[in-house]
Formats: structure tokens, sequence, C-alpha cells
């Protein structure tokens, strides 16, 4: 029955590659949608992979198990199309979830959902600046995963849009209000996207045109480390005083124009007065892309305390996350230049975060003069760091015959930023260990990557417990527990 | 501290099931609704999942804790290394609704980031005798029926406590 869902789910994403009409209407999944959703969760605590396991099957996803992030990788790099969202914890001892996420987002462009019991707004910023479509706290309850396919729905949706754009003549063509809003939760978040996707349009109309006029111009994906250099470079020259010229020769990255950076900064200009809230910067101030409605940032105040209690009551995932997602920039057409990643930065995002005191929020909200305001609910990334980042654009198909990896994350500043393709180097990296555990708690249908992730956990558990230098001791017997704990006999002995 | 409720009921018999010890358990603040949920979390596979998962947490806790132990041994304390083993258990403690454990994971956290070697040792010794406590109490709780059998009436006080299930 799942190998039937999974080859239908995958047919599926075939017939709506091939008909654009299919991805007008909202319907563009089978059926039995969300039933079926392939999930690869990743999270190196045995109890909450197995709780999540759990829940997930519940709403009757089809659920893979990894305890490794590197294991996780190479599944997802085996099986580009295997999976349909991953949802992954921040801690882990052999990768940061954060590092995974990039990898993810540079290489299969698969949503991910990222979880920690950390609540705190540095970490959770640091999801939405590293790209991810959205982040639960811990502890996870089974409403919140009830929604993660809208995430895939989402991307997928924007995907087509977005090659639907590139391909065809209609430029101004705005898609249906109702087909964004399917997801909403709150009217407030519907004028947001609205917003945001409007000027995207635009701005995707923009690109595209500099993009036929000169087809020579090589293309720049704005990476976490090149956008962290614009911003660095920016910030030292002063935002007024910026001009992409100074701020080329600061950033020092061979093969950059002028106009390259340009570009970009405009982008991120947008950005920063969304965050700062447009009572700064009236409408007109010479930029185009800024709508009435953006200057007028109704959606702040219109979310003041409106909708935040039903979202976070229900347990349901603010769509807005999602807009951040709204990968229309370049993250799948082949055509766009200059990769948009700043524009996601301008989404909105608020989390399923019952923990999140409100009060807070709405204080730092009202102080307008602040360029930081924080406002978590409504997710508007404000610190404007440097490590702030750039989802990378990345398209999946040229790419897709590539295992991309961001072999300049190292931060050498001179050769580049730029993204350079590589092959990949933790490919097939076989943990040949002898796997006892973890078993039954894979599902079946799950070979190869069960395997894996079995061997590998195996690995885990005891590198894990050596980094700590604490030796965690020996792996526990999964087995047996389980065993003892289905005859009835005290399984509590052995504890 | 306060009165151990749900022991002297067990003793004084008026729990006969799940439910009732639920009730007290929740309300002394030993779980939370999490683990509600994961009760919840039931099918023809796996009838008693939140029992599977507990032994499951309460083993992989002791790990945590002899970790946490081990790093408040070092002299000096590496307060860095402390918060990641502190984390750790914060994670599965909220995931499975260990709420005293979780709250007294919390306090430590709190404390180390304080640098509070001592203070974090004497909260240690508080976090240890809570995941005991938890221990403790999930042992007698599933050792009770789900429900009462309904030929006990609700209303008697038996001596044996404890149905078997």
């Amino acid at each position: 029955m799942r190998g039937e869902l999974n080859l239908s789910c995958g047919k599926v994403s075939l017939l709506a590659s091939t008909s654009s009409c299919a991805w007008k209407s909202a319907e563009m999944v089978p059926d039995w949608f969300p039933a079926g959703l392939r999930v690869l969760v990743v999270d190196d605590d045995p109890t909450c992979l197995m709780i999540l396991e759990k829940m997930l099957k519940t709403c009757q996803y089809e659920v893979t198990t990894c305890n490794r992030a590197e294991i996780a990788l190479s599944s997802l790099r085996n099986n580009r199309n295997g999976f349909d969202v991953v949802l992954s914890d921040v801690h882990m001892p052999d990768m940061d979830g954060f590092k995974l996420l990039e990898y993810i987002g540079l290489e299969m462009d698969l949503p991910v959902i990222m979880m920690s019991v950390d609540d705190g707004k540095h970490v959770v910023m640091k999801g939405v600046t590293h790209g991810a479509c959205d982040f639960l706290i811990k502890p996870i309850r089974i409403e919140a995963l009830k929604n993660i396919w809208q995430h895939v729905v989402r991307k997928r949706k924007n995907e087509w849009k977005e090659l639907e754009q590139s391909g065809s003549a209609e430029d101004g063509d705005q898609l249906p209000k109702h087909s964004e809003d399917v997801d909403y939760s709150s009217t407030a978040n519907e004028g947001t996207w609205k917003n945001v996707k409007r000027r995207k349009d635009e701005d995707e109309d923009g690109e595209e045109r500099d993009d036929t006029s000169t087809l020579k111009k090589p293309r720049v994906v704005w990476s976490v480390e090149l956008h962290q250099q614009f911003v660095v470079a920016v910030n030292q020259l002063g935002i007024d005083k910026a001009f992409p010229k100074k701020i080329l020769e600061l950033m020092n990255v061979p093969g950059l124009t002028r106009e390259n950076v340009a570009s970009h900064l405009q982008k991120y200009r947008l950005y920063l007065r969304r965050l700062s809230g447009v009572s700064q910067h009236p409408a007109g101030v010479g930029n185009p892309f800024l709508s009435p409605q953006e200057a007028a940032f109704g959606p702040i105040s219109s979310l003041n305390g409106l909708d935040l209690q039903a979202l976070v009551a229900s347990g349901q995932l603010s769509t807005q996350s999602l807009a951040f997602q709204a990968s229309r920039f370049g993250r799948s057409s082949p055509k766009s230049g200059i990769s948009v990643s700043v524009l996601d930065q301008r989404s909105m995002f608020s989390f399923d975060n019952s923990n999140l005191r409100f009060g807070e929020m709405q204080q730092s909200q009202q102080n307008p003069n602040s360029n930081k305001q924080t406002n978590l609910l409504h997710g508007i990334p404000t610190n404007m760091e440097p490590k702030q980042l750039a989802t990378l654009q990345q398209s999946a198909k040229p790419f897709s015959s590539f295992n991309v990896q961001v072999v300049v994350s190292q931060g050498a500043p001179s050769n580049g930023s730029l993204i350079q393709i590589t092959q990949p180097q933790l490919r097939g990296q076989k943990l040949g260990e002898s796997s006892t555990s973890h078993v039954p708690r894979l599902p079946a249908n799950v070979s190869q990557s069960a395997l894996q992730s079995q061997v590998a956990g195996e690995v885990m558990l005891r590198n894990g417990m050596t980094e700590n230098g604490r030796g965690l001791g020996q792996n526990h017997p999964p087995q047996t527990s389980l065993a003892a704990s289905y005859s009835g006999a005290t399984p509590w002995k052995s504890l | 501290m306060k009165p151990d409720s749900a022991d002297s009921a067990m003793e004084g018999s008026s729990v006969q099931d799940r439910v009732a010890m639920r009730k007290i358990l929740l309300e002394e603040g030993y779980v939370d609704i999490q683990f509600v949920q994961l009760e919840q979390l039931v099918d023809n596979e796996c009838p008693d999942f939140a029992q599977e998962v507990m032994v499951m947490y309460i083993e992989d806790s002791a790990k945590f804790v002899r970790n946490i132990e081990r790093w408040l041994e070092e002299v000096p304390v590496n307060f860095v290394e402390l918060d990641k083993a502190l984390h750790q258990l914060k994670g599965s403690s909220a995931s499975i609704g260990a709420n005293r454990v979780r709250i007294q994971v919390n306090r430590m956290r709190d404390l180390c980031k304080e640098n509070n070697a001592e203070s974090c040792k004497e909260a240690l010794k508080d976090l240890k005798r809570e995941r005991l406590e938890l221990k403790d109490k999930m042992e007698n709780y599933f050792q009770l029926p789900k429900v009462a059998a309904p030929s006990s009436s609700a209303g008697t006080q038996s001596i044996t406590g404890g149905v078997a299930p």
C-alpha cells in the first residue's frame, strides 16, 4: 500500500510538472494526501525519535527515522526524490542541524522543519535565516505535525508558478488570492503574504528582463557567506552610504559585478525597510517596489494579539513561514540571474511555539524607532547581523545531477563565496558496523536508508557518547526493554 | 515537600486504574499533557506505546544524568559541556512529558549559565531524586489497568491497590 502511495505521489509530481493547469488550482496532490507524505526525521535522541515516528505515523505519513545527520544527508543524496519533507533537530552531535539545513537547501531543496527544545529567540532566528520553513519547539504536539504537509504543497506550488512564469508570456499575471491563502489560518497573514507575493511578482519580472537582455551575465547565487560579506560591507559603509561600487570593493569577491551587488542591495534595502516598519520610510521613497500596502505595514498592527492565540492554540503553523520559502525567486528557476535570497528574509513567519511570550513581543513592536523590533510571532527577523543569511537559491533542475556542496563555507573570502559545484565528499560513506538496534522502530518498507540509519544509529550512539567524553557506556539494549515491556515482565528491573 | 498523595492513594487503594492515577500525576506535576498525548498514540501493533517509550526514557535518562554528573566532577567544571548534557536531557524529558524532571533540568541550566558549580551540584541531587521518583511512579502506573474493571465498584476501598493488568 505504501509503495503504491509512494509511486503515486511521484507520479503526481511528474504530472504536475508537465501540466501547468494542475497547478493553477489548489488541488495538486492526490486525494489521499497528506497521507503518505514521506517524512525524514533526524534526531539524535532515541526517545524523541521514537515519539516523533509514532506521531508521524499516526498522521499517516510515511516515516524514515535517522539519528545521524550524516546518514540523513546520504540517504537524501541517494534518493533525491524519495522524501517530501525533512524534520531535523537543531542540536546533534555529528552535525549542527543548521548545517544540515543548509546542505539540504542547497542540494535537494526540500522543505526542512527544524525542531528544538530551545525556544530562545536566537536559535529560532537562526532557523529563519538558514532557510527552515518552520521551527517547532519541543515537546512537539501531534497537531503541529498534522500540518507539515502545507510546506510541501506550498513549495511545489511556488516552484511551479515560477517555472510557469518564466516560461510563459504572461508577466503581470497575478494568481488568484485564494490559491495563496488556502492554507492560511489567519486573515491578517493573508494580507501580508499577498504583499510579499506581489512584490515578488514585480521583482521577478524585473529580473527576467535583466536576464534576457544580457544573457551572458554570470549567474550569482547569493550564498550564506556571500551575503554575510555583503552585509559586513554595507554595515561598514553605513546603509546610507553603501553604494554598489564601494560595496563591491570591500567585498573583494572576484567575479562579482557591480550590477550583481546593486541588484542585491536593492532587495536588501527593501528588506530593511520592512523590518524597521514602513513608518520610517514613506512609500514614495523612490523605490518602485514598495507598494502602498507595504507602506502601511498594516499586518503588524492588525496582528496585534489577534490571531496569535488562535495560531498557538490550534497548534497550527503559520502559513507565513512559507512566504519565506516563496521560492519564486530563483529557487527553482533556471533563468533567474541573481538569486533573491534576501527576499526570503522579508517574509514573515511564526512558529508553533506555545512558549512565546506575547507581552514581550507586543512591547518591542510598539517602538517605532527601533530597528530591532522583534516580533517573532509575526516572524520578521530583525537583527541585522552579518550572520544573517540568505537561503541558497538552488535550482533543482540544473543541479540535480550534482551534489553541490558549500565548499566555501570555511570562510575563504576571496575564492568565492560563489557556490562551487564539486563532487560530494560525504556520500557513500557507509558506517560498516554491525547493527542490532532499532529494527522494530523503522518502517518496514524503508530498506536501504533504514539500514543505514540503524547502522549509523549504533555508531552514533557510541560516537556521541564518547564525544561527550563521558562515555555513556553501552548502547542501550532496545530489544530487551521492548521485549520485556511487551511480555509484561517488569521492564524496570534493568534500569 | 508535598505529601505524596499518589503513593498514599495507592496505599489507601482508591487508585484502581491509570485514569485515577494519571489525574494525580498530572496534578502533582510528575507528568504533563505531553505524556497524556503519548498515551493516545496506541494502535494494534503497539498497545502500550507510552510504556515502551517511557521505559526507554528512564533508561536513557540514567545515562544522561551520569553524563551530567561527570561533567560536574571535573575541576574546573566545563560549563559548556555541562549545558550540552543538560540540554540533551531537557529534550527527551520535554518530549516524554516528564515535567518535574524537566523543571529540574531547567533549574540546573540556569545555574550552569551563572557558572555556579556548587549550586549545580546541589541541584543535581534534586534532579536525580526527581528522576527516581518518576521511575517509581511510572512503575506503579503501568502496572495498573488502563481502566478499572467494571466489576469493581468505584467507591469501594479495596486492600490491594495495584491490580495487575
